[in-house]
């Protein structure tokens, strides 16, 4: 390979890196505890600051005004790094002022070891590497005290693998860099570097990230439509950040709230089970809060936290569907039309009906008919 | 700006969201719903073959073999993203077989697109963009049918932008592909496209990125260890407990209260759950093991006759707490709290009790009761005794 495609490969791999920290300072940035949160965003940015300074290493692009900042953030990488660590394993651990010192530490060395004349840079280097090494060494300290006594599974395993080589990676690049200052560095370091550098960033994704739990989180089962006054928590995803229903007894709040809420939920069940407003054709959910007497917004909640379901349509077609079943299997109405069913019970055409039908029980509504006429016991509801 | 500088930035542009969109693949991988998953996944790692597309574009880096490969997996994100906005947006469960026509048939057309036969080069460039524009379309149509019934909130709040964002991307890429066709491409517009990717994607990783949330969740609530006398009541405290506090694994919904439905495999679960927790808490209260010192929890599993990782699940689902130390640690305190606030013991030193209840040294101690009551030993026993009413002892 000649020098052209290594220098390419290397930027490719040096503003990928830098994405990839980007996007994992986005998801840090929802993590629960404040602490874990902010050390978290800090130390993914000033990763990507180090991904930029080695790009801009190559192509030299940045005036000093934009590489003074760069250089100074990226020096306090392995710093927020320790502190992170910290914060992620010591689940009680409070962040002293004292604790940035050892950060301020490696931002002021660098930036001495990059602008100070000759004499002292070479020193400043020395000291911004081994501190950076005595942080990793505490690291890996750190992960293995508290291994045996961790409880969370997801991080237990984390301990081992995953930290041991980011440790690694961290005092071998130092190696490196000490060699730097006495000029020794092979030049097939660099790619190296940029290499590992992005597979490590990337391993962090697939360790650190998920996907948003309110959009893409599990749909959980929606509450059966004839039984009114139960009241399920469903979260849809929030589950995570309200683990706490069960704390000792409730507080008398809480209770209050609870018991509006019941008091909203049986009068949804009153419209929905006894009057019937599914029937309506075409009911939106802004027609069924002025019914029900309550903002749209707290309707919806209602709908989605207390019954479990991701969408109104689902909603209103789990009574439509519940009445047609019972319709298509009366044996006195064996004459009635399907599409008369049909619109009699709020749906505008044969279409819509047949696939919300088929998609709560498996089977198209004349299938349905035919079945239980043919067998006079009532057949079991196979969606539950 | 010089040319060479801009197209340098595009670079960097481009690599940032090839990186991104990775993360955001990685990602996606977690997801706990089969069609979002690999939906979102496949969306996801396409579209980086897609920046990578436009930065070989920009640098001229990749032999034809790659270029070829790398088009026609990037011809097919939009098909991908068609399918995962159904299950994003319209909580499709299932695909029919038929819907994987979209990727493919675009995969397709890359491929066709590939071959320079001349005639037909320019008819498949039209096929194949307007086929994008077409997915695009159904998607946003998707997003925009199922916004008034949709009921989380967080979703519903997601729509206006999102349609937004890629109905601007779409206008962009297609506007300077047509102005392509009539005239010539301004000089700024690679670094233009390459900014606004680079704005989409990652207002698209805010978006939808979480932190793991094993990992990185809120603190449970701690169930507080209970005092060693009464045994009747809270016997079946830890059974009620056991819903609500399913660390990170609740992204599946919780149910809470007693509820008719629930499955007997889950009532099993929560009757096995509960023998264990009883024993354990047998062992902790009645027989006091954490008063031995240096208990770890292998030996407190032996003793339960519980496998060590279930022990732990038990402690950290059920109980609340992230580490062994702290859960012990918890018990000692108690006993702690109580023998300091006794007249009787009034002479007994601070160390002696210490070591009593199982601390290896004072300095440990010290720390973990500070952090429980707030106040030092020495402290807590002044102000119990001064003060006669015990005061309520603070969870």
């Amino acid at each position: 390979m000649n020098e052209a495609p290594t220098h390419i490969i290397i930027m490719a791999l040096l503003t990928a890196t830098a994405g990839c920290m980007l996007a994992m300072a986005a998801g840090m940035a929802r993590a629960a505890r404040p602490l874990v949160s902010w050390t978290g965003v800090t130390f993914d940015l000033a990763a990507v600051a180090y991904a930029i300074k080695l790009w801009n290493n190559q192509v030299d692009l940045f005036p000093v005004w934009l590489a003074a900042p760069v250089i100074a953030l990226s020096a306090s990488t392995v710093g927020w790094f320790w502190l992170f660590v910290m914060a992620l394993f010591e689940d009680r651990i409070r962040i002293r002022p004292i604790m940035l010192a050892p950060v301020a530490l490696l931002v002021v060395s660098m930036l001495a070891s990059t602008y100070l004349p000759a004499p002292l840079a070479p020193w400043c280097s020395i000291i911004f590497n081994l501190t950076q090494v005595s942080m990793a060494l505490h690291v890996l300290y750190l992960v293995a005290q508290g291994w045996t006594g961790d409880l969370v599974e997801a991080r237990r395993q984390l301990r081992g693998p995953f930290l041991l080589t980011v440790t690694t990676y961290i005092i071998v690049t130092r190696g490196f860099e000490l060699l730097n200052v006495f000029g020794a560095v092979p030049h097939w370091y660099l790619l190296a570097n940029a290499v590992v550098l992005c597979l490590v960033c990337l391993a962090g994704t697939l360790v650190f990230l998920e996907s948003r739990g309110e959009l893409f989180g599990a749909i959980p089962q929606p509450a059966a439509v004839s039984s009114p006054a139960r009241s399920r928590q469903f979260t849809n995803g929030h589950a995570r950040n309200g683990p706490s229903q069960h704390e000792g007894g409730a507080s008398s709040d809480k209770a209050a709230v609870d018991r509006a809420v019941k008091a909203d939920l049986d009068r949804l069940h009153a419209l929905m089970s006894t009057q019937e407003v599914w029937r309506a054709e075409g009911l939106t959910i802004a027609s069924l809060a002025v019914k029900a007497n309550m903002p749209e917004t707290q309707l919806r909640r209602l709908i989605s936290d207390h019954l479990g379901y991701r969408n109104f349509p689902s909603f209103v077609n789990a009574h439509r569907v519940a009445a047609a079943k019972a319709r298509l299997g009366d044996p006195e109405q064996a004459r009635t039309t399907v599409s008369t069913i049909a619109y009699d019970i709020g749906f505008a055409s044969l279409g819509p009906f047949n696939r919300a039908f088929r998609e709560a029980t498996g089977l198209s509504p004349s299938e349905w008919r035919r079945k239980m006429l043919m067998d006079p016991a009532p057949m079991l509801d196979s969606t539950k | 700006m010089t040319g060479a500088m801009t197209g340098e930035y595009t670079q960097l542009l481009l690599g940032l969201c090839a990186g991104a969109l990775l993360a955001m693949a990685a990602a996606m991988l977690r997801s706990p719903r089969f069609s979002a998953r690999w939906s979102g996944f496949l969306f996801f790692v396409t579209s980086a073959f897609f920046a990578a597309k436009l930065w070989g574009d920009a640098t001229g880096a990749f032999p034809f073999e790659v270029r070829c490969v790398i088009s026609i997996v990037a011809m097919s994100s939009v098909g991908w993203f068609f399918l995962m906005v159904r299950a994003l947006f319209a909580d499709c469960d299932d695909f029919q077989p038929i819907s994987f026509a979209a990727p493919a048939s675009l995969a397709l057309i890359g491929l066709v697109h590939q071959f320079p036969i001349h005639e037909f080069h320019y008819l498949v460039w039209i096929v194949g963009s307007s086929l994008q524009v077409g997915f695009a379309s159904a998607a946003l149509y998707i997003v925009m049918r199922s916004w008034k019934g949709d009921l989380v909130e967080s979703r519903r709040r997601l729509r206006g932008p999102f349609m937004a964002s890629v109905s601007l991307y779409i206008l962009s890429l297609n506007g300077f592909d047509l102005w392509g066709l009539i005239g010539e491409v301004p000089a700024w517009y690679p670094m233009f496209n390459a900014a606004l990717l680079a704005g989409i994607v990652l207002g698209g990783a805010f978006t939808f990125l979480d932190p793991r949330s094993e990992m990185f969740g809120a603190q449970l609530a701690i169930a507080p260890p209970r005092p060693p006398e009464p045994v009747a009541q809270h016997v079946l405290q830890p059974a009620a407990q056991l819903n609500g506090q399913l660390n990170g694994h609740a992204a599946v919904a919780v149910h809470t209260d007693s509820d008719p439905t629930a499955t007997i495999d889950r009532a099993a679960i929560d009757r096995a759950a509960r023998a264990d927790l009883d024993r354990l808490e047998c062992l902790m209260s009645r027989d006091q093991v954490w008063k031995e010192e240096g208990l770890t929890i292998a030996s407190l599993a032996l003793r339960a006759h519980i496998p060590e990782t279930q022990l732990r699940r038990l402690i950290n689902d059920c109980l609340g707490y992230r580490n062994f130390p702290s859960y012990v640690n918890a018990h000692r305190i108690i006993a702690a709290k109580t023998r300091l606030a006794d007249p009787v013991e009034a002479r007994v030193s601070i160390s002696t009790i210490a070591y009593d209840i199982g601390f290896a040294s004072l300095g440990p101690f010290n720390r973990a009761f500070k952090e429980e009551a707030g106040v030092s030993p020495s402290e807590w026993r002044r102000k119990m005794l001064e003060e006669p009413s015990p005061i309520p002892v603070p969870a």
